[in-house]
Formats: C-alpha cells, structure tokens, sequence
C-alpha cells in the first residue's frame, strides 16, 4: 500500500512549501493521476483520511487521468 | 461552493521531496560514472537467481559491481549475494512496500561509489509499488518469470511502461507449462513498444551471456559519456 507514503509525500511537498500556513482543515485535494503511475483514487484518499494529520481528516479527492505516469497536486480547497 | 473557503493552487509533482533525493543520487551515480539498473518483479520471478548468473561474468570482465537489496524481512537475498565476494546493502524496509530515494541515499554511505562500475537495486518484490519511486536510477529492469501468466503486463502495466528492459526468466520451464511466450511479449510491448525483452534461464544459463552484455553495453556507454 505504497498510497500511504504517497499521501506523507504530498503531505512534506504541502508543508515544505507552505501551503498550509493557517490552515486548519483541507477539504479537497484536486489530483492528476496517471493510469501508469499506480495510484488508487480510494486508498490514497484513506491514506490521507489516515494521516494522523486532522486537518486531513475529511479529506475527498477530486482526481483527473491521463496517460501518463504522473502523479500531481493542482489545487488544494481548504478552510 | 462557500465564500469562506480558500482555493489554493499548487501544480507541483507530488512527490517532488523523492524527486529531489533522486536527483541527488543520480549526480553521485554521474560523478562516479555508475550505470546504475532499478530491478522490479513480483515476489518469487528470479531477479537475485539472474544476479547471481550474471555478476560472476562481470567479474571476469573486471567490471565492478554492487548490489542493493531491498526486502520487507531477512538479508537471504545478502547473504546470496555476498558468496559472489562483491559489496552489497542491505534495506529491510520492515513492511513498506518499495524502496524510496532517502532509502538509497543512506545506503549510500555504506558503499565505495569510486570503486564501483554498476550498481543493481534489487527493489522489493511488488509489480506495483516501486514503479512511482524515482531512485536516481540509470533505467529500470522488469523480470517476469513465465510461470506468472502472460497477462502480468496487461494486469500491472506500470511497471512495464516505465521499464527500459524486460527480462523474462525461468524458459526452461517452457516446455512443461502453457505459457506463451509471444503473448507475453505481444502484451508487454502493448503497453511500451521501446521495451527491449530479454528471454533467460538461471536453470539451463540460455540467454545469460546475451544479458549480461547489454550490462557491460551500458557500463561502457557510461563511462565514455
């Protein structure tokens, strides 16, 4: 269940980045993913659901495809 | 949607924190001109038999090789390959299911990179994990061993799309099973026509000489870069 470190690895790009500076919950993740990159709409979703992390707690992803192996965060709806 | 919530744009590689290790690992491989192959298959397909038919041919060569292995539990596959009296890592990733940059970056530390002409990452046995990690790796080297069906690359078509080579092990064993193996070809060059398909057998020692070739090909390509 590779979703798991997938979900901690959006998690370190949000923080490195500062894009969660005062936020307190996010309420949607809108996603590009591949159909090669591997990736699980579901899991990934309960990854984050999953974190430990509350302001991911409710998390829902709005995900796009392509025919690619990319895995790509576009925006972030949160509170 | 509400007025109080706030729309964020990000537009970045989700795993741009593995991204920039990788890339870091690539430039220690460059600087030390490492041809470096990222080895993927299910549990079981052959890939450390095939290391340990080819690293004894390298070694004639004088061509000096290293090897990463990445298992959930044990150092077996280790052990295996320290009897060819090469160095070699162990990562017992203790559950996780692939191995990471960061996991190779501090494997790192522990190998002589200016004594060394090729590395091979024996990534943890999984069709489907590995493939969204980005090691710094010259290219990666799927082995399916035909005892797996010949649907494997319809089934898990990631790791074949993103591989530079396939290695289809175990065709002694052609003649007592119904693999096909031109459907297994046909199936993996469905999902990547610039796979180069290598058919072997760690059994009989077919099709181990032309492998292993293609390696020092690549080491030499490497080195004159």
């Amino acid at each position: 269940m590779h979703e798991l470190s997938i979900a901690l690895g959006i998690l370190e790009m949000l923080e490195k980045n500062n894009y969660l500076k005062d936020i307190k919950i996010v309420k949607t993740i809108n996603l590009t993913i591949g159909n090669y990159s591997g990736i699980d709409k579901n899991y990934l979703e309960f990854a984050f659901q999953n974190l430990g992390d509350n302001r991911f707690k409710i998390v829902i992803l709005d995900c796009n495809y392509n025919e690619t192996d990319d895995i790509k965060v576009n925006e972030i709806i949160a509170d | 949607m509400y007025p109080e919530h706030k729309k964020i744009s990000i537009q970045r590689n989700a795993l741009e924190a593995n991204e920039i290790i990788a890339k870091s690992n690539k430039s220690k491989f460059e600087l030390n001109k490492i041809f470096v192959v990222n080895m993927l298959s299910s549990p079981g397909s052959g890939k450390t038999s095939i290391l340990e038919h080819i690293i004894p041919i390298l070694k004639n060569k004088n061509i000096k090789a290293c090897v990463i292995e990445g298992d959930v539990e044990t150092d077996l596959d280790k052990k295996r390959i320290d009897a060819l009296n090469i160095p070699s890592y162990q990562i017992i990733t203790k559950g996780t299911c692939h191995l990471d940059a960061r996991m190779i970056d501090k494997s790192l530390l522990n190998i002589d990179l200016n004594n060394l002409d090729i590395l091979f990452i024996e990534n943890v046995g999984n069709l489907v994990c590995p493939t969204s990690f980005n090691l710094g790796e010259d290219f990666k080297a799927v082995v399916l061993s035909i005892t797996e069906g010949d649907d494997k690359p319809l089934k898990y078509p990631a790791a074949f799309y993103k591989s530079e080579i396939m290695i289809i092990n175990k065709i002694d064993l052609l003649k007592v099973l119904d693999s096909n193996i031109e459907k297994i070809k046909e199936n993996a060059l469905s999902i990547n026509n610039n796979l180069k398909i290598f058919k072997v057998s760690c059994k009989t020692n077919e099709g181990v000489n032309g492998l292993t070739d293609y390696f020092i090909k690549q080491v030499f390509i490497k080195q004159q870069r």
